[in-house]
């Protein structure tokens, strides 16, 4: 967003990154595959990265038919409140075939640090009058930050 | 922010608004004064038409594609042999949507000076209410910009969005002035971008304003120029007919360059506007905005 990703900092002296996506859905994560009843919420879904190595997340993609908030692996929000999809992680221009270009990646800036073993967290809320079928789709973007002698 | 740094440098929008121009008609010398109070370094461009109410081409920005200028600085050294095509002088978004053709290298300005343009327009109609923004910083002096990252932070800077929730049911003719954004008090903010709009919204405006109300741009600044929007439709005349936008959205934000640094427990301002009373289905709505950046952890 301010700078391209092929500027970013290199690893530390000793480390290497690999470039790594952790990928979500309702097969991995059950509770993205709820139905959220109209006005309601789902709370505390735990996105949990793998845990061999820090992972650096650097953008991230949505696909879902309700609102999302995410909290970092630190305990922090990242957004005052429910976000409508099209206006933080997700292109709302369809265009045929299939929504092209609607799952650019959103940049996190900055990155943000995620230690070995922890994991995302993700609340969803349903603004509308009905209930809908969450249907999420979650992949964040990033590299693992592996030690050169591991 | 850089060290040994001459000047402090705050973001900036200039919009000109062009005469009306019947079909044919050459508006030349045209001349945007700049303000009186600090020099300006001039890093993009971008122009605007108020999209058709009426007609096959409703809500299209149609009439743009035919529209050719040059400008110059200061000293009338015109950029550009002669008028050049919109649609290849700023590109396929006439840089709206966070994608403003940028000037490079900048060009710097002194306080008080003239933007000299000459405009024309080719096509078949009048062209009414077009838009030209020149965007880019003030340059204060050292100290000008009085806050800044602090020395210490308890802990990274943290990407986060702000969605504005006072902007509901906002009438089609209607302005709000001075609409306050007050970020979470357990940290500062720096504002990066913005994302607005959605369908059913042609004419919106918005002056952003610092703590003290004194404002980024010398006028509103139409929406579509200053952030991205997602849900655009095939409004970008594209030869015979009109295309979607690629690409803008939620991934390609408006960057507002600069960033604005709001400090713990400090505000910011900005008004807005919609003008949509002359579009066939327009209603009140709740407009969607949506601030970003990143939130600051003074130590």
């Amino acid at each position: 967003m301010y700078q391209p990703e092929f500027v970013r900092p290199p690893a530390p002296h000793g480390f290497h990154d690999e470039d790594f996506v952790h990928y979500f859905d309702e097969v991995n994560t059950p509770g993205l595959g709820v139905t959220i009843p109209a006005g309601d919420t789902v709370r505390d879904i735990q996105l949990r990265l793998e845990t061999d190595s820090e992972f650096i997340a650097r953008g991230i993609s949505v696909i879902a038919a309700a609102n999302p908030q995410f909290r970092e692996p630190g305990g922090f929000y990242l957004s005052s409140d429910f976000m409508p999809l099209a206006q933080s992680y997700r292109n709302g221009v369809a265009l045929a075939p299939s929504g092209t270009f609607e799952e650019q990646t959103v940049l996190f800036e900055p990155e943000i640090r995620c230690p070995q073993g922890s994991n995302f967290a993700v609340f969803f809320e349903n603004p509308t009058s009905g209930p809908v079928a969450l249907g999420a789709f979650i992949a964040i973007f990033g590299v693992k930050r592996r030690r050169n002698d591991a | 922010m850089t060290p040994n740094r001459q000047f402090d440098e705050r973001h900036q929008d200039y919009v000109f608004a062009c005469p009306d121009l019947a079909s044919g008609q050459l508006a030349a010398a045209l001349q945007l004064q700049l303000d009186a109070d600090w020099p300006f370094e001039l890093r993009s461009i971008a122009a605007w038409l108020p999209p058709v109410a009426t007609g096959p081409t409703a809500g299209t920005q149609d009439g743009l594609q035919f529209i050719s200028m040059r400008w110059a600085g200061p000293v009338q050294d015109y950029r550009q042999q002669g008028v050049v095509p919109l649609p290849l002088l700023l590109g396929p978004y006439f840089g709206q949507l966070g994608n403003p053709k940028p000037v490079y290298p900048s060009y710097p300005m002194p306080r008080q000076a003239l933007i000299q343009i000459d405009v024309q327009n080719n096509g078949p109609n009048k062209v009414s209410g077009m838009l030209l923004i020149f965007r880019g910083v003030k340059k204060g002096p050292v100290g000008s910009m009085p806050y800044s990252y602090p020395q210490k932070m308890a802990r990274p800077p943290l990407p986060f969005l702000y969605p504005i929730p006072n902007l509901t049911s906002l009438g089609v003719s209607e302005t709000r002035t001075n609409v306050p954004f007050a970020p979470e008090n357990d940290s500062d903010f720096a504002f990066r971008f913005g994302q607005a709009g959605a369908l059913g919204f042609y004419q919106v405006f918005i002056t952003l304003k610092d703590e003290s109300w004194k404002p980024y741009s010398n006028a509103p600044v139409p929406a579509d120029v200053f952030f991205g929007r997602s849900f655009f439709p095939a409004v970008f005349p594209c030869g015979a007919s009109f295309i979607a936008p690629v690409g803008p959205g939620a991934s390609q934000p408006g960057l507002a360059v600069p960033e604005l640094y709001i400090p713990q427990n400090h505000k910011m301002w900005f008004d807005i506007t919609r003008n949509d009373s002359g579009y066939a289905g327009a209603v009140s709505q709740d407009y969607p905005l949506t601030f970003g950046g990143c939130k600051v952890y003074p130590g």
